[in-house]
């Protein structure tokens, strides 16, 4: 996978197609009773929210005086439209409440799901995604773009379905009260639509690069903070501000040539809606009543319409801004899907079983692995290795060493040949089962921002506090862990509060708590001084002992009690054998020896 | 509002645009409010007269603009008022257009100069300072916080301005129809003043919790994307899942309670708005039947009185909205505002190209541990010093003072005989090159990685370094040798080629006194020698101070210290220490044995 690097655009895969929307909506079913009831409320809300225009129509028919004389019961008529009014009143502030109340719950049920898809979907994907993606942009997709989806669902989709609603109201109202106006109305339209429909699309495009644009300035900001402690040993701070500067600036231009787009939908939408509703119904109403032109109108009639305009009108500019918000926010989806969609590599086969190891016998037979497509890393690699022997692995950096165990967890999927444990291939059982079986140290374990009793427990969350302490009594960190400001309640809050050895200790910890059948030591030690490592040594092997073990070191303590040892190079093993037999054999390993491999 | 004035200067420097674009807003305002004056015209004198009834007098201030005309020319007068109609609406259109374009185009400048501070204010903090903050909560203040403080300029200040000469101008408009008709504003104003306190009291605190469980959650998910190879290589990805479920349950809990917030708000003001449009219809039906008023001028009433409604609703709204952005602006300034004393009292003095460093009982503590304890070692420029003891002994701690990455306690670091702090902070880190334990590079190329200090070094500057810290061996074997990408913090490397590329980067800033931290831990030892004998070569006249755990990588040093708990257990020349038959002899010892062995 091609590294995406915080100044690169990202490529999304699948722009906007309506089956998004479509998966959208299917995240919706779980909560259908609340989604329905949703619509139905709006629909109330918005035939409540017609009131004002039938009360005003109402009054100026039914009460306001014809010239010097008031119509018959008006006061009777003003008595029932104010007792109307007040039963709407009621109902509206309800409805309102209601409204906003379903729309959260919709909104934020949804989003919680989508949210939790995505972080599942990380947990899932493979390294490579990790090593091409920066952290920033993977963590704008979880928190700000499906922010930018629940606004949708809390504002703009309730609100679609209201002015929608409202719109078609007032127009089936208009043509109840004259068609012919309803008829001038929905030609005059066409225009705004198609301008709006264009003007749409040209938004999407834009705004998907200031998204872009955005996206980059924040994994460089990301990235910066993570990296500040270099940044500032190294005089950095001006050259990534300005730095920073020049992305903003790039972020600006992007974000201006959508703002001129997004803004015209507004002014548009509204200055066009009524010139049609208002000046163009006058108009017509104008010529139908001068002309005399079928049915005549009265002037309660053309309030009456007018009202219904106003209420269209609205409607239209309503509908127009919730379209422009539509449209960027499928730019948000668009990204959203990208990574759900992006491919793992890295799964449980169908049928996949759990792993039970009762030895622990371990075999590489003839693999193959690469990467990258055509720089192969291993190939012709066959290893047996016997339940409880250790192993070392030597070899020059870069040889494959790490790759050797990375395989045996299966983080990479290998490019031929397969990987038993106790005659099971590990691509036919379950990924957690492996790694619950195959406890790795890596050469940069992670500590989390937990307490480091927590981070110990990592590994065994049922483990007890004593259990976690008696691991890295075992371990030797006590020592360090005990004067640490809160013990082992103390929080890791920043990495660079514990120095490498003491990080590494903390992780040997944790791996001696998950007590594996199989253990992989990658660089386990390389921080920790000589002298702890001495002690080390004597739980390690206490550790080691009746298990299967891959360790890669560099120094000598280490691998020469190891049961084999076996030299990478030219992509395979070119050496195997004890620490005298290699040495005896006078070849690459002894070559190493000599020029000092250890300490 | 403290915020305000704080947020004020990143924003004026477009204050003339902005002025504009506010009266931009304000025209559209207007126009807005002109329309109704328009359409009760129409009303009164086109299509009421045309329906039998007798032109009625209209309090409209464009009246005068039909003044001239016959009752019974409607062509001409619809003419007129449709031509007037459709110049607001150009006027409309274009202002509309024009403010939200110069708003955006006039804030966005402010809001990048605020995110500018905020890095800033990162880049030149001290480990103290940013150690009370998480990684998720700076990212917010430098990214998020920004944005909420460029919406009080760009949407707030505008939106209020123009609610607030929109209710003028109805007032206006009311008070010319009649004076019965101020009653609805009077009562409007003041229900929606005692609720809008209300409001804002309690948005402050509902948003101020969102914020905070935003950024930890951003925390959370920011830690599993880094600490992703832990938590597979445990299969720990239910157990992670559980720690986001709950960090995302508290901020789905935050926003839902904002939510619930603004639904009760929201029915408390549509339930007053419908209320007051009963008062609304009710004095219509009053001024209406006791001919206060024409038909056309009840129309504009309703739409006035309706307006005003809105409006005040909508101050509302934007004082919780300025409420939500002044919890963003706090945060976000009592950042820029923090003290950080640790970079009190630096002067402004140039370090020398061959600084002579001396540390007089330099004492650093932490909470109530003292991890340095009264260490004194003198760097005449050109000395090699070694360092080592246990882990924890203090021996980065000790590397990371002298280049003032930590603050000291007690004691004295003189530079060419002067006290550090009189020399400008950024120069005396300048005069290190620092190859760190925890090698973080940048998602970049291998060469961008190794030319971070100076992005237009030369390419054979970057070979030339590269070569001495042993990159060639593995890098040119690469595709794409050093135009490879590594990813953040160096995925797809080893640890050991990590290490190379740090040393390489550190040897490439070329500064006067080069520290490396245990940077060699993952190389093997014919390696690690290789590069020590380049480096000897490149640097051979510069200060060199190596932190490390194998002994023989710096038995050639001038001077070589053994750290114990904070304290110089041993110091000496390697024969002396040799002679001592302390512990750095019996580690020297033991590692050479197992070499012998």
């Amino acid at each position: 996978m091609k590294r995406n690097l915080y100044y690169e655009d990202e490529i999304v895969k699948n722009s906007f197609k309506p089956y998004m929307l479509k998966r959208l909506l299917k995240y919706c079913k779980k909560y259908k009773g609340q989604a329905i009831g949703m619509i139905a409320v709006g629909v109330i809300y918005a035939v409540l929210g017609t009131m004002p225009s039938i009360a005003l129509m109402l009054i100026v028919n039914r009460v306001l005086p014809e010239g010097t004389t008031l119509p018959p019961n008006a006061l009777v008529w003003a008595m029932w439209i104010l007792i109307g009014i007040a039963v709407a009143v009621l109902g509206t502030a309800v409805m309102a409440r209601l409204l906003v109340k379903l729309s959260m719950n919709v909104a934020y049920n949804i989003v919680y799901d989508l949210r939790c898809d995505l972080f599942d979907k990380l947990m899932e994907l493979s390294f490579d995604y990790y090593d091409s993606h920066p952290s920033g942009k993977i963590l704008v997709r979880v928190t700000n773009y499906t922010d930018g989806v629940a606004n949708v669902f809390m504002n703009d989709i309730s609100n679609l379905i209201n002015n929608v609603l409202l719109l078609l109201f007032a127009f089936g109202a208009t043509f109840i009260l004259d068609w012919r106006i309803a008829v001038v109305v929905t030609v005059a339209l066409v225009p705004l639509t198609v301008a709006i429909f264009f003007l749409s699309k040209a938004l999407h495009a834009r705004a998907s690069v200031d998204k872009s644009k955005n996206s980059n300035l924040t994994a460089f900001v990301a990235e910066d903070i993570n990296g500040i402690s270099v940044i500032q040993a190294f005089n950095r701070e001006k050259l990534n501000g300005e730095i920073h500067t020049e992305l903003c600036d790039k972020y600006r231009k992007a974000f201006m040539r959508s703002t001129m787009i997004r803004e015209a939908v507004n002014p548009l939408s509204q200055v066009c809606s009524r010139i049609i509703c208002m000046l163009l119904v006058y108009f017509a109403a104008l010529v139908i009543i001068d002309k005399g032109l079928g049915v005549p109108m009265t002037l309660g009639v053309v309030l009456a319409i007018d009202s219904c305009m106003e209420i269209f009108s609205d409607c239209i500019g309503g509908i127009c801004g919730r379209i422009q918000r539509l449209t960027e926010a499928t730019t948000n989806l668009e990204r959203i899907f990208d990574t759900l969609d992006a491919e793992v590599d890295v799964k449980d086969c169908d049928g996949a079983k759990p792993l039970e190891v009762e030895r622990g016998d371990v075999l590489f037979d003839d693999v193959k692995f690469s990467y990258v497509e055509g720089a192969t890393v291993l190939e012709h690699f066959s290893l047996d290795v016997k339940a409880g022997q250790t192993i070392a692995i030597v070899g020059a950096t870069g040889a494959g060493k790490t790759t050797i165990v990375n395989l045996l967890s299966r983080f990479y999927n290998l490019g031929g040949g397969r990987v038993c444990i106790d005659g099971t291939d590990i691509s036919r059982v379950t990924l957690s089962s492996l790694r619950r079986n195959v406890g790795v140290m890596m050469q940069d374990s992670f500590i989390f921002g937990m307490s480091v009793l927590e981070n110990i427990r990592f590994s065994r969350p049922e483990a007890s506090d004593e259990e976690c302490k008696a691991a890295a009594r075992s371990v030797g960190a006590e020592e360090f862990i005990l004067r640490l400001e809160n013990g082992y309640d103390t929080k890791i809050k920043e990495a660079d509060t514990l120095s490498g050895g003491e990080r590494q200790l903390i992780s040997f910890a944790r791996l001696m708590l998950s007590d594996p059948k199989i253990i992989i030591l990658d660089e386990a030690t390389s921080h920790i001084d000589t002298e702890t490592e001495k002690r080390l040594q004597s739980s390690m092997n206490l550790a080691l002992e009746g298990r299967t073990a891959f360790v890669i070191a560099h120094r000598l303590s280490t691998i020469r009690g190891a049961d084999k040892i076996i030299y990478i190079d030219n992509k395979s093993i070119s050496e195997y054998g004890t620490h005298d037999e290699l040495i005896e054999k006078k070849g690459r390993y002894y070559e190493l020896i000599n020029s000092g491999l250890s300490v | 509002m403290k915020v305000l004035r704080k947020a004020i200067p990143y924003f004026k420097e477009y204050a003339p645009a902005y002025v504009f674009a506010i009266f931009c807003g304000l025209v559209n305002t207007v126009v807005w409010m002109l329309i109704p004056q328009v359409l009760s015209l129409i009303v009164d004198r086109v299509l009421n007269p045309l329906l039998g009834a007798s032109p009625e007098q209209n309090s409209s201030i464009l009246a005068f603009l039909i003044d001239g005309f016959a009752a019974d020319e409607y062509y001409k007068i619809f003419g007129v008022l449709g031509g007037v109609f459709l110049a607001l609406m150009a006027v409309g259109f274009a202002s509309f257009y024009l403010k939200w374009v110069l708003l955006h185009g006039i804030c966005l400048p402010g809001d990048f100069k605020l995110r500018r501070a905020a890095l800033d204010k990162i880049h030149g903090s001290g480990n103290k300072l940013l150690r009370e903050y998480s990684s998720g909560e700076l990212i917010t203040i430098a990214n998020s916080d920004p944005v909420e403080v460029k919406d009080i300029f760009s949407y707030i200040i505008p939106f209020l301005l123009e609610a607030v000469t929109s209710i003028a101008i109805a007032i206006v408009f009311l008070v010319r129809m009649n004076w019965v008709s101020l009653s609805v504003p009077v009562v409007i104003g003041t229900v929606f003043s005692v609720m809008t306190v209300f409001y804002m009291r309690r948005s402050e605190k509902v948003y101020d919790a969102m914020w905070e469980k935003r950024s930890t959650l951003n925390t959370a998910i920011q830690e599993s994307i880094y600490g992703i190879r832990t938590i597979k290589s445990y299969a720990r990805e239910k157990l992670r899942r559980n720690y986001f479920d709950k960090k995302h349950d508290d901020l789905d809990g935050a926003y839902r309670d904002a939510a619930k917030m603004e639904a009760k708000y929201e029915f408390l003001y549509q339930g007053v708005i419908s209320a007051l449009f009963l008062l609304t219809a009710a004095v219509t039906i009053y001024l209406g039947v006791t001919f206060s008023l024409t038909t056309g001028e009840c129309v504009s009433y309703v739409s006035y009185a309706q307006s005003m409604s809105f409006k005040f609703m909508n101050i509302s709204f934007l004082l919780a909205d300025l409420q939500r952005c002044n919890v963003s602006g706090k945060r976000l300034f009592a950042f820029l505002d923090k003290h950080d004393s640790s970079l009190d009292g630096y002067g402004s003095d140039k370090v020398s190209a061959r600084p002579n460093i001396e540390l007089d009982n330099i004492c650093v503590t932490g909470g109530e541990n003292r991890i340095l304890d009264g260490i004194s070692l003198s760097l005449p420029y050109g000395k090699k010093v070694g360092i080592m003891g246990r882990t924890g002994s203090g021996k980065s701690v000790l590397l990371k003072a002298m280049q003032s990455f930590v603050p000291i306690d007690g004691g004295e670091i003189l530079i060419d005989g002067k006290p550090y702090k009189q020399y400008e902070k950024g120069e005396i880190v300048r005069a290190f090159s620092f190859g760190m334990q925890d090698v973080f590079l940048f998602s970049n190329t291998i060469a961008s990685n190794i030319a971070f200090y100076d992005p237009n070094g030369k390419e054979e500057r970057i070979r030339e370094c590269a070569a001495a810290a042993e990159v060639d061996e593995f890098a040119l074997k690469m595709q794409d040798g050093y135009d490879t990408v590594v990813g953040e913090k160096g995925f797809g490397l080893s640890g050991g080629q990590k290490q190379r590329v740090s040393i390489a980067r550190a040897l490439f800033k070329d500064a006067p006194v080069l520290v490396l931290d245990d940077c060699t831990s993952s190389l093997d030892v014919a390696t690690e020698r290789k590069i020590f004998e380049n480096i000897k070569r490149a640097c051979g006249d510069k200060t060199t101070i190596i932190a490390t755990h194998r002994a023989c990588a710096i038995a050639d040093c001038d001077e070589i210290i053994f750290l114990e708990n904070g304290v110089v257990a041993e110091r000496g020349t390697f024969d002396e220490l040799m002679a001592l038959n302390g512990k750095y002899a019996e580690i020297y010892r033991l590692q050479e044995g197992e070499v012998a062995a």
